[in-house]
């Protein structure tokens, strides 16, 4: 049976929760993924933050009630707004972050992508990024088995 | 804090001499040692075959390979295809990150590099067979914005503590300071990491007074070191032994394309391949590198350190484009590295 190691990406490209934003958004420009894992001074996943969090930290009045834009909070909105280039990762990002391990099959990871409508997910040993596995790893090796 | 060191002395026969060896090797490293490459002037290496090539005529390519380079990711790689764990940083043009992710994921090697605005240069061997002649065009490299330099320094940091050792190779690109070596050297000292450096006389030179392990100039472009040639025996003994500074191991000299003189702390060495044909010596000096450091990491051993660098050497330059395939073909050369003691 697959493992997650046998299919993943190995790139640690992360930021920490007290990156800026505006770093982020940098960083995905050059990168093939739509987020990065947040990770400590160890390398140790805390959370991930993905183009739509930061979409949403720009638009945070936007909701996504039946297609209309619901202003939820007035306060939160004019607190998000101030000083936008200044906001951090540890305000927007998904923590604690989803990820697998190594050693996890990847009939489990495609389970917890699907379930979780996740498209990427970090790979951890004890707890440290050591890469990602995205849907395109999952794709590329659904026509390598098949194709076998 | 004081630094802790492990004190080995041992004998082993070379050559029918008894050589005595003295390593200090940091204490406390990690069970599975992780190796970080620095390759801050990466390169697309094209391998361009065009026999008979006549300037200012239309040439027909015959055959054409593309490769990701830069003197770190080479190494990277050949420590990758011997199964070391590595980890490649630096910095990347966001157009190349895709191809120098897929060809070094699949040895293995992990990668975390920084994405800049302007492009990965491009370099271009010209090989032609007919006339036996190889020509290299190298592009300086790109600019490195400020904050992509801030980026990266933040990034290197932060892959420091889970490392065993740093290997800082190849030139620099636009708007970095040359001393920026040294500043890295420093960073790796600070978590006790066996430190390796390999590159043009202008960037070492501010870091002899570092406490850099092992250092290998690039001479390709000068045979100059210091300001003194190392063509002549008795300079190239004395030039050896100036690069072993504080904490140096080991300093290494290239001559004769595929020979080497190793100063350690206790006299110099000097290894070469015996019977071997060389299809290319393209990548020998990486690959010396990348052999000296897998077993060096293992054993601790100057001189097995020495014998495995020249066997990948050898592996390297029996491939047209200077990568062995596997462990398994350095192993088998190993009988053919010729080391033995001169006088220093």
């Amino acid at each position: 049976m697959k493992l997650v190691r046998d299919i993943m990406a190995r790139d640690i490209t992360s930021v920490t929760e007290e990156d800026t934003l505006e770093k982020v958004a940098w960083l995905l420009t050059g990168y093939r993924f739509g987020g990065v894992p947040v990770v400590d001074a160890e390398g140790k996943v805390k959370g991930f933050i993905s183009e739509k969090d930061i979409i949403k930290s720009h638009y945070p009045f936007m909701g996504e009630s039946g297609g209309y834009f619901v202003i939820r909070s007035f306060a939160e909105v004019s607190k998000k707004l101030d000083k936008q280039e200044l906001h951090r990762v540890r305000e927007f990002m998904t923590s604690p972050a989803i990820s697998v391990s190594e050693e996890d099959t990847v009939v489990e990871t495609i389970n917890i992508m699907l379930e979780k409508g996740l498209r990427i997910l970090p790979v951890t040993r004890d707890g440290i990024l050591i890469g990602v596995v995205g849907r395109t790893e999952i794709c590329k090796e659904i026509f390598r088995t098949e194709s076998d | 804090m004081y630094q802790i060191f492990i004190v080995f002395f041992y004998f082993s026969k070379e050559n029918g001499k008894i050589i005595v060896e003295y390593n200090n090797i940091p204490a406390e490293r990690e069970e599975r040692p992780l190796i970080l490459t620095v390759t801050l002037n990466p390169s697309i290496d094209h391998f361009v075959q065009s026999d008979n090539f006549t300037y200012g005529r239309l040439n027909r390519v015959k055959n054409l390979e593309r490769q990701p380079g830069g003197k770190g990711v080479n190494i990277a790689f050949m420590l990758g295809v011997m199964g070391m764990e590595t980890l490649a940083t630096g910095f990347l043009g966001k157009a190349a990150g895709r191809f120098f992710q897929e060809r070094l994921h699949k040895h293995k090697v992990t990668t975390n590099f920084v994405y800049i605005e302007d492009v990965t240069r491009h370099n271009y061997l010209l090989v032609d067979n007919i006339k036996n002649q190889r020509t290299l065009l190298d592009e300086e490299g790109p600019d490195i914005e400020h904050d992509e330099m801030k980026y990266f320094l933040e990034t290197y940091r932060r892959l420091l503590p889970r490392c065993s050792a740093v290997v800082l190779a190849g030139s620099l690109p636009k708007k970095v300071p040359s001393g920026i070596y040294n500043d890295l050297i420093k960073m790796a000292e600070e978590h006790k990491l066996l430190t390796v450096l390999n590159t043009v006389e202008d960037n070492i030179a501010p870091c002899l007074n570092s406490g850099i392990n092992i250092i290998m100039p690039d001479l390709r472009s000068s045979d100059k070191i210091m300001g003194i040639p190392v063509r002549n025996p008795e300079n190239r003994n004395q030039v050896a032994c100036s690069l072993l500074g504080k904490g140096g191991i080991m300093g290494i000299i290239t001559f004769d394309s595929v020979n080497y003189l190793i100063s350690t702390a206790h006299g110099c060495l000097e290894a070469k391949p015996a019977g071997v044909k060389m299809k290319n010596t393209l990548k020998t000096g990486d690959a010396l590198i990348a052999g000296m450091i897998f077993e060096y990491l293992k054993s601790g051993s100057c001189i097995e350190s020495v014998r495995t660098g020249v066997a990948a050497s050898i592996a390297s330059a029996s491939h047209m484009n200077g990568f062995f395939k596997s462990y398994d073909e350095v192993k088998r050369h190993l009988d053919s590295v010729e080391i033995r003691e001169v006088s220093s």
